[in-house]
């Protein structure tokens, strides 16, 4: 008899019952609370990244037609085909794609494109057509439907994206594990005992609040358990990574991690600041990748990479790009099919307000990874089926 | 009916953020308690200083220096921001202020980049908070930062743009597909079509981009114009009905009640829109006082209540900015034009985390009780030493004590019944409020 049916057998379940702490219920699922797929690490590049010149079309005339001053020449590329080149920070890109585990997925986006970043990254994150509002997330729609622990979404950032908050769970956001448990841990907050109310609000606030302290003991236990000693790069995005590598190299049982990096907003002087941003992409991902192959976890990991919007393929005054459209984004994993590389296309001439138009829509990669890589059920999640890409070989 | 003091705190706490034991006046019943804090209220229009509107001439400065201009603008909304809650907090305006901020939230504007813009519409909704939902609604519209943010500019005659008409009956009026099909969508966007705004910010309609034309709407034809429009939502009792559900939602709780939406929904339309009757109304009503302690503080109420119970300044612009974009609930800037979520949305494992430590870290540097780990040790002198972030504010505790002499400090802080929290929090101590100020139910009002 598992403990909710004994409460409820022996009468003891109230309205509190609820509040049993979510880690000890996790505790006593044993075996079958082992992740049974793999795990999935999503970076964002915030501020609308120029997709055009992270992967320069330098087989196509209008290219540098339209990009006279930013275009990248060819002898500087990482060449990927007759027809695009990766920028040249991106070494680990390039090597990733030689060895068949980078899916380039290019033109992507969604109908009626909305140029407001905030409101795009929202599309984005609630995964909702361009005029809908929705409150829930992609990630957090997942939560709702197959998890029960806040500590099985990790967003290593300041705050919680929009991408992880479900109806009923979301995901926790913290910057470091140890300042995380500090900020929940004090005698008080241990000692403070659940209510008994027929308050449902106040009935969710502790539970909540259990939650939170005991996810926040979990995690500060995993992330101990041993020392990184991998080389990452200084950078905050870098040690972003860092910290999602230890917390996956502790067998912690989340199987979403989630982190952004920030600045691609580049309507002014764009060549500099692509140049130190991609540095720490890159760099950030190689340690990142090559953590993970030391403890064989590559094989468990799917890595996925997007912006909110791609940048107008024309240049603008001051050596920068305007807010754009569709998009390249990227699926990194080590079971990708032979379908998945075949999505890099791009039309520079049907242009939709001197934008590429989308061909692949943004929640087609979506239904893939829910599927293949979180084992969920696409369409409860998503709550529509999209084009199947068939991006990986399960 | 004759209020207990709990029911008293209760009122104050929805209705203006909340009052010490001194502000209230025992010998009140409901109906004398609320009609006295409504013909309190003044309202003050939020003004700072800034060069004369005059958009060609600043279009101009933001050519030759883009990056400063547009810094300074943020700045502007930045000190805006701060003189906002300043006024959430005065006890002349604790009610007009806190309507103003729900209508800030159901007409959602995000103005961060333009004070001149935040200026017009925040003071247009604080006019009518407790005026007329018409006028409200017809200001709004013809208002340049709505104008600018639903780019009903762009609405002309030629190439219609039918974000205004789409977000007017789903987010504003009617509600989302309520008595309202796509097509009236594309004609209302006609009927709009050429509202603009002048230089100096006035509404003006464009006789080149204007639409003359005859157009169906809700089934009629005729040669409708926008506010002819405006006149066919409001006949309509479903908007009544869809304003009663917010403010409801806002100001008793998330549940909604179908007998008390129907009550009020019938006063409100009866009234023609008259937002003063709906809220006396719902302050007056038994059911609204069966509310208490069930629903979750917005980040701004819960600043401006803690503001308020002891007394702070919160002197540090770019701090108090901090806690509303951590919180999730950054004034001028909402998500989207559907507002906040509000509710259970404000909570989340880290957000609460935060939520439950703030009044600690504001009053008595991050304690709660004696403890404190090297990780927060540290993150506090990190964000002391950095001078970004600074919290801290010395409590008038003998000020505070004079306000609350006679009632239990547990009754003045908590609204829950909550008994396992009560009976050992019985003493008026400093330690206890503390305590209390760093409780789940701190979280609800």
């Amino acid at each position: 008899m598992d403990r909710r049916a004994f409460l409820s057998k022996t009468g003891i379940i109230t309205a509190g019952a609820i509040l049993v702490p979510s880690f000890l219920k996790a505790g006593m699922l044993g075996e079958n609370f082992k992740l049974r797929n793999k795990r999935l690490i999503v970076i964002q590049l915030s501020g609308g990244n120029d997709g055009l010149n992270m992967l320069a079309p330098y087989g196509y005339d209008e290219y540098y037609q339209n990009r006279p001053v930013l275009g990248l020449q060819e002898n500087n590329l990482l060449k990927v085909n007759d027809l695009f080149g990766f920028h040249s920070k991106l070494t680990v890109f390039r090597s990733l794609q030689k060895r068949g585990l980078l899916s380039i997925v290019n033109s992507v986006g969604y109908p009626n494109p909305n140029r407001s970043h905030f409101r795009s990254m929202d599309i984005w994150h609630t995964a909702s057509d361009s005029n809908k509002f929705s409150t829930t997330g992609w990630l957090g729609s997942y939560l709702d439907n197959n998890c029960s622990n806040p500590f099985e979404a990790i967003n290593i950032d300041g705050e919680l994206s929009l991408a992880l908050k479900g109806k009923i769970h979301s995901g926790i956001a913290l910057t470091d594990p140890n300042a995380f448990k500090s900020s929940i841990d004090s005698e008080f907050f241990r000692d403070l005992k659940d209510p008994i109310t027929e308050n449902k609000e106040l009935d969710y606030m502790y539970k909540i609040f259990n939650d939170t302290k005991n996810s926040a003991d979990y995690i500060f236990d995993q992330y101990k358990l041993q020392k990184n000693t991998t080389d990452y790069g200084k950078s905050n995005f870098e040690q972003k990574l860092k910290k999602i590598a230890t917390l996956i190299k502790s067998d912690i049982q989340t199987p979403v991690f989630y982190t952004t990096l920030s600045g691609f907003d580049t309507h002014v002087n764009q060549l500099g600041t692509q140049d130190r941003l991609y540095s720490q992409l890159n760099d950030g991902i190689e340690s990142l990748i090559s953590d993970l192959e030391k403890d064989d976890l590559l094989g468990e990991t799917t890595i996925m990479v997007f912006s909110e919007f791609g940048r107008r393929l024309k240049e603008n005054a001051s050596r920068g790009t305007d807010h754009g459209a569709a998009n390249v984004m990227y699926v990194i994993d080590s079971d990708l099919s032979e379908k998945a590389h075949a999505y890099n296309n791009l039309d520079l001439v049907n242009l939709e307000k001197g934008d590429p138009k989308f061909k692949v829509d943004f929640r087609s990669v979506y239904q893939d990874v829910i599927t293949n890589t979180l084992g969920a059920n696409s369409n409860q999640v998503l709550g529509n089926s999209f084009t199947n890409l068939n991006l990986f070989n399960r | 009916m004759k209020p207990t003091i709990n029911q008293m705190y209760h009122f104050h706490a929805r209705a203006q953020f909340f009052v010490h034991e001194s502000e209230i006046n025992p010998n009140h019943d409901v109906s004398k308690m609320v009609d006295t804090l409504f013909k309190k209220q003044k309202i003050e229009k939020l003004c700072i200083k800034l060069p004369e509107w005059d958009n060609q001439k600043l279009r101009a400065q933001a050519k030759r220096n883009r990056k400063a201009q547009r810094e300074l603008a943020v700045k502007k909304v930045d000190e805006l921001n701060a003189l906002w809650l300043e006024r959430m907090m005065e006890s002349d305006k604790g009610l007009i202020e806190k309507m103003t901020l729900f209508w800030h939230g159901h007409f959602a504007c995000n103005t961060f980049k333009n004070p001149y813009h935040t200026i017009e519409i925040n003071n247009i909704l604080r006019e009518s908070a407790l005026g007329s939902f018409k006028t409200m609604l017809l200001e709004v519209a013809r208002s340049s930062a709505m104008n600018h943010y639903l780019h009903l500019k762009e609405n002309k005659k030629k190439k219609p743009n039918e974000d205004f008409a789409r977000e007017l009956c789903e987010l504003f009026t009617l509600g989302r597909d309520v008595d309202y099909a796509e097509k009236d969508v594309v004609e209302i966007a006609r009927a709009f079509a050429g509202w603009s705004n002048d230089n100096g910010g006035n509404h003006f309609v464009n006789e080149r981009t204007r639409d003359i034309g005859e157009k169906t709407i809700f089934g009629k034809t005729g040669n409708f114009n926008g506010e002819d429009v405006l006149n066919m939502i409001l006949l309509n009792k479903n908007t009544a009905k869809f304003i009663v559900q917010k403010v409801y939602k806002f100001f008793v709780q998330e549940e909604l009640n179908s007998a008390h939406i129907n009550e009020c929904t019938t006063l409100f339309f009866k009234s023609d829109y008259d937002i003063e009757v709906l809220m006396k109304h719902i302050f007056k009503a038994d059911w609204f006082y069966e509310s208490k302690g069930k629903l979750v503080k917005s980040p701004i109420e819960l600043i401006v209540g803690l503001g308020k119970l002891f007394d702070l300044k919160y002197p540090n612009k770019k701090s108090i900015k901090g806690i509303q974009y951590y919180l999730g609930h950054v004034l001028f800037t909402p998500p989207n034009v559907a507002g906040w979520p509000g509710g259970r949305h404000w909570i989340d494992a880290s957000r609460l985390a935060l939520r439950m430590r703030l009044g600690s870290i504001i009053v008595n540097k991050g304690y709660i009780m004696d403890e404190l780990t090297p990780e927060l040790d540290a993150m506090f002198k990190k964000w002391e030493n950095k001078k970004v972030l600074k919290f801290y504010e010395n409590v008038d505790w003998k000020l505070f004590w004079k306000r609350n002499k006679n009632s239990s400090i547990f009754d003045l802080i908590i609204r829950t019944e909550n008994k396992t929290l009560k009976v050992n929090h019985t003493e008026n101590t400093v330690t206890n409020i503390i305590h209390l100020i760093s409780t789940p139910d701190f979280q609800l009002t």
